[in-house]
């Protein structure tokens, strides 16, 4: 049985950046493994990927895509933009979908778009892709989703949001009943990539 | 449940006097979730031509851009736009390539014949059995609904202003008591050198 | 009766003339049993009732198992505060996929001091938790019970309708307000200088 939906992706997009926010465990059956996992995977200079589902396939697909973009750079001279990106990704998780060997994976990807901005896309593992203002995958999105709602705003300060993600991220751990103690963060903006401290059950 | 149902969504079209339309919700959601708000599955094709693609959202996804890749390949090949009729027959053989292994949509077409300018709207199965009617045709999840509320409001010869005002009231209504479509609706009216794209308004729960 | 025999209609229905079964009185006698024996139950009027009856639930027409869709999927929330109960529910009532009411009363009100509803809640506690503290006003109380629920009707694609707010409270419960998902939806996203996308 899959542990999908235990795991969690957070997203928010605003006006001037976009950031991902992922938990950390690695879990196995009823077993932690590991809770600095990382989940968002740096896919170009101004594009990152949070990726959860079966532990080899996050792995594996998140780096066939990133090399692939990489691989695209190298042979064209410029790179992918984020909708490109989230196109050629969805392209071949539907691929892998109807073979004998799909991927069980759960994405959202975040990247910065030199004509339109910031971009965040949702995609599930049936490989549907839909562009949102924010999104979450697994459980912590039923608890999550609502407080999108409540307190996103298209002009909000990085501070501001991830003011939000730590709401969020507090409900996960009152109400959610998996052990989800870490979530990284990451945001990208017209800078980059740029790390954002963990959000830690312990911490306030 | 159904995979079709797994989304949510609806379509519907209608024929009118010289005109014919087109009428999307905008959800996306994964069962019970909302996910987005902005998801119409009605797609333009050609000048005058439209086609709707509800169900599974992947596949709506991956048969409009085969459809695409196939129409520009046609377009290039023939120099001359398609006409729906032809449009028809190629998506009614792109599903049933895969007819033991579908994409799970059922598709709606709807559009102005570009060489005699005849209203025409189809709707098929998942493997592309075609029904092309003389009023009107629907898809998604509250076909039922939409059955019911075409049957009660349409009638022959509508203006495109009356053919808005019907077929936005089938929609919305429909989408009402269906608990996973609506979320916001896209309609088209489309005439012989004029598109209309209207956003309705509808309930958000 | 040929073809009754051979379709066996007889074992599953008792189809006798009504004056050999019983006479009105024998019926009432024999309905009532319990009245004078609590452990005397009036079986139903045909033979097997378990087997019989049992055929009729479990498969269609068309032999597919007839599945029973419970109205399910709803929301309500209550929170204590120091100015008494907060309740707030939605009203819509749905089977499978369609909405059968949008206007259904999910709080019963028992008496002047209690109110029933025994459901479920989902999305409503991440703006409840994130907007709750005890010291909360009657008004912002409402407030918060009011958004949650309307938070959770935007997401959840089973709840809907109309949002009722009640208020107990030592006088006993006050109904305050009654309002339409979507009235209140257009009113924050205004609030929130959102047009609709």
């Amino acid at each position: 049985m899959s542990n999908i939906n235990l795991q969690c992706l957070l997203g928010i997009q605003c006006n001037d950046f976009v950031m991902i926010a992922a938990d950390q465990s690695n879990s196995h059956s009823i077993m932690v493994m590991k809770d600095d996992e990382e989940k968002i995977y740096k896919i170009s200079d101004r594009l990152v990927m949070g990726v959860i589902g079966d532990s080899g396939d996050t792995t594996q697909f998140a780096e066939y895509i990133a090399k692939n973009i990489q691989l695209y750079k190298m042979r064209n001279g410029y790179e992918l933009g984020p909708t490109a990106a989230a196109n050629f990704t969805r392209r071949n998780l539907a691929e892998y979908l109807r073979s004998s060997t799909p991927y069980f994976v759960n994405l959202l990807m975040g990247g910065y778009d030199k004509e339109n901005g910031p971009e965040l896309y949702f995609m599930d593992y049936l490989a549907s892709s839909v562009k949102v203002p924010f999104a979450a995958h697994g459980f912590g999105g039923y608890l999550s989703l609502s407080i999108m709602d409540r307190y996103h705003k298209k002009d909000a300060t990085e501070d501001e949001a991830y003011e939000i993600l730590q709401m969020c991220v507090k409900e996960v751990h009152k109400r959610l009943f998996v052990s989800l103690p870490n979530f990284q963060v990451t945001v990208v903006n017209s800078d980059g990539i740029k790390v954002l401290p963990v959000i830690s059950s312990g911490a306030k | 449940m159904s995979i079709l149902a797994y989304n949510g969504g609806a379509v519907v079209a209608m024929k009118g006097q010289d005109c014919v339309a087109i009428a999307t919700d905008k959800r996306y959601g994964i069962q019970a979730q909302t996910v987005s708000t902005n998801f119409p599955k009605v797609y333009q094709m050609g000048p005058t031509l439209f086609v709707g693609l509800p169900g599974l959202a992947t596949d709506t996804q991956t048969v409009f851009q085969r459809l695409k890749f196939r129409m520009n390949l046609y377009e290039l090949k023939e120099n001359r736009t398609m006409k729906p009729k032809t449009f028809a027959a190629m998506l009614s053989n792109l599903l049933y390539e895969k007819r033991f292994g579908p994409y799970f949509i059922e598709p709606v077409i709807a559009g102005l014949d570009p060489y005699d300018n005849q209203p025409y709207v189809c709707n098929m199965d998942l493997i592309g059995c075609p029904n092309e009617p003389e009023d009107f045709v629907v898809s998604g999840t509250c076909s039922e609904q939409l059955y019911g509320m075409c049957e009660a409001l349409w009638e022959p010869n509508l203006k495109p202003d009356e053919l808005f005002e019907t077929i936005s009231q089938a929609l919305v209504n429909a989408a009402d008591r269906d608990a996973i479509s609506g979320w916001g609706a896209v309609v088209y009216i489309i005439e012989k050198d004029k598109i209309t794209e209207k956003h309705v308004k509808t309930r958000m729960d | 009766m040929a073809l009754v025999d051979l379709c066996r209609l007889d074992e599953k229905i008792n189809l006798k003339p009504a004056s050999s079964i019983a006479s009105l009185e024998n019926d009432v006698i024999g309905y009532s049993q319990n009245f004078i024996n609590s452990a005397q139950l009036a079986s139903p009027p045909f033979a097997n009732p378990i087997e019989t009856l049992a055929q009729f639930n479990s498969k269609d027409e068309t032999g597919k198992d007839i599945k029973i869709q419970f109205d399910h999927g709803t929301t309500t929330l209550g929170f204590r505060y120091k100015g008494g109960v907060l309740l707030a529910v939605d009203s819509r009532a749905t089977g499978g996929q369609f909405i059968g009411s949008q206007t259904m009363k999910k709080i019963v009100e028992i008496n002047d001091y209690l109110l029933g509803c025994t459901t479920i809640l989902f999305y409503a506690f991440g703006v409840l938790d994130s907007g709750y503290n005890w010291d909360l006003t009657d008004e912002e109380a409402q407030e918060l019970g009011r958004r949650a629920i309307y938070h959770a009707t935007h997401r959840d694609a089973y709840s809907g309708g109309i949002i009722r707010v009640y208020h107990i409270s030592d006088k006993g419960w006050v109904n305050i307000s009654n309002e339409d998902c979507s009235e209140l939806h257009y009113k924050y996203q205004e609030q929130k200088g959102l047009k609709d996308e």
